[in-house]
């Protein structure tokens, strides 16, 4: 494969870095991965967007600032404007102070892009002594077609060591605090989810238990109501069975003062008769007894008086 | 009487039946009576005159029969009576007549405390308190 790759790729016109290609494209995937699974976060949780946004950014700046570093560095440099740079080959240094002064920088990425510069430009320095030699070796097929496309061993090596480093790094400060974030999120969703389920459970097994006590509170109040019925209905039986004895004594008392009271007025119209018939007896026996009558009746009477 | 103690009484009791003569008051009883308290002054000599005069009034009454009447009443009608009280009581009485109009007829002898009733008007009041 590698040798009709090596042939057609002069007919075609194709040249690049190799090395530059996969490693943007390493980038690119990265940046993918970091917008992807923003976009994901932010869906499922809206309200923390404020703390997942600057983390994918500074994320994706990691990301497509190694990709930059590596099309500056081990790929051929036609965006930049150095025409004194011979291609195929691009200063490390030089690379990396013409990209600090790019105007086209963004901003906000050009601290996270100083330091992988520097990095970058101590493990450049390293192994630069090596450049050389690899040049130096003329190897048919295959080792042609990685060095017309630029694929240098020490390069590669270079770019897999930062690359462990940044991912790494990523990982150890960005990632795995995320990860970790985003899976308490989603356990707090989750328990969320299930208490709400429970809660909506509870809540309906509480209802169901409320219109219970609401049953059983209101036979209980017609209970209630019903003794209190019962209970004035037979005080107010026996109030009234006590004041209808209560009349019927004062009744019966009625009548007999009125029975004395006929008997009284009898007795005083029989002694006010007697005393009117004595009176008149009296007067009348004045008017008619004559001294022959009276002399009889003394005699009458002396001769009672006598014979006691 | 009341206030009169019972050696007053007593007292006055012997002095009325040292006055009495057959039963009957005696005048000159009396006045022997009386001049021996003159003479002989009791301890407390009011009290027992009046007792004494009390006393002797009651058995004068004793000895006098009013005789109530309305109508004429023969004498012997009187003397009847007063011998009949006389035997009663053990001692001579004499009759009183009174005529009195409001009997309308019969009579109504007094004697001491006793009172006998045969006259129109007492039966007539009895007849009321008896209604």
């Amino acid at each position: 494969m590698l040798p009709i790759i090596a042939q057609i790729a002069p007919a075609a016109g194709i040249t690049g870095n190799l090395a530059t290609g996969l490693a943007v494209f390493g980038a690119a995937i990265a940046v993918g991965l970091i917008g992807f699974r923003t976009v994901e976060a932010v869906g499922r949780n809206p309200a923390a967007q404020g703390k997942i946004l600057p983390l994918a950014l500074v994320l994706g700046a990691f990301a497509e600032g190694l990709g930059i570093l590596a099309i500056f560095v081990l790929g051929k440099y036609t965006c930049c404007s150095t025409p004194s740079v011979p291609p195929g080959r691009v200063p490390c240094f030089r690379l990396i102070l013409n990209r600090l002064a790019a105007p086209a920088s963004f901003p906000f990425l050009f601290s996270a892009r100083i330091l992988f510069s520097a990095m970058f430009a101590i493990l450049a320095a390293a192994v630069e002594t090596t450049a050389t030699h690899a040049e130096a070796v003329q190897a048919s097929g295959a080792a042609a077609l990685m060095n017309r496309f630029g694929i240098q061993g020490n390069y590669v090596l270079m770019q897999f060591i930062s690359f462990a480093i940044l991912a790494a790094t990523l990982y150890w400060f960005g990632i795995k605090p995320t990860l970790a974030t985003m899976d308490e999120r989603t356990g707090k969703i989750e328990a969320g989810l299930a208490n709400e389920k429970a809660s909506v459970a509870k809540l309906a097994e509480t209802q169901v238990q409320i219109v219970a006590q609401l049953k059983a509170a209101q036979v209980e109040a017609n209970k209630i109501v019903e003794e209190a019925r019962k209970v004035a209905k037979e005080l107010a039986d026996r109030e009234a069975a006590v004041a209808n004895e209560r009349a019927q004594h004062l009744i019966i008392k009625a009548q007999q003062a009125i029975e004395l009271e006929h008997k009284k007025m009898l007795a005083d119209a029989r002694t006010e008769i007697a005393r009117l018939v004595v009176v008149t007896t009296e007067r009348v026996l004045a008017k008619q007894l004559n001294d022959a009558d009276r002399a009889a009746y003394n005699q009458t009477a002396t001769r009672e008086l006598t014979s006691v | 009487m009341a206030a009169v103690s019972a050696k007053i009484r007593t007292y006055v009791k012997q002095l009325v039946q040292l006055s009495l003569d057959n039963g009957a008051v005696s005048a000159e009883r009396v006045a022997g009576v009386l001049e021996y308290l003159d003479k002989t002054p009791p301890a407390r000599p009011q009290a027992v005159l009046l007792a004494y005069r009390k006393l002797i009034a009651e058995e004068i009454a004793k000895g006098e029969a009013r005789i109530e009447h309305a109508g004429p009443v023969t004498s012997e009608a009187l003397a009847a009576i007063a011998a009949s009280l006389a035997q009663r009581y053990g001692r001579p009485v004499a009759a009183v007549a009174t005529p009195n109009a409001k009997l309308l007829a019969g009579l109504r002898v007094r004697i001491g405390d006793d009172v006998y009733e045969s006259s129109v008007s007492g039966q007539l009041a009895a007849l009321a308190a008896a209604c």
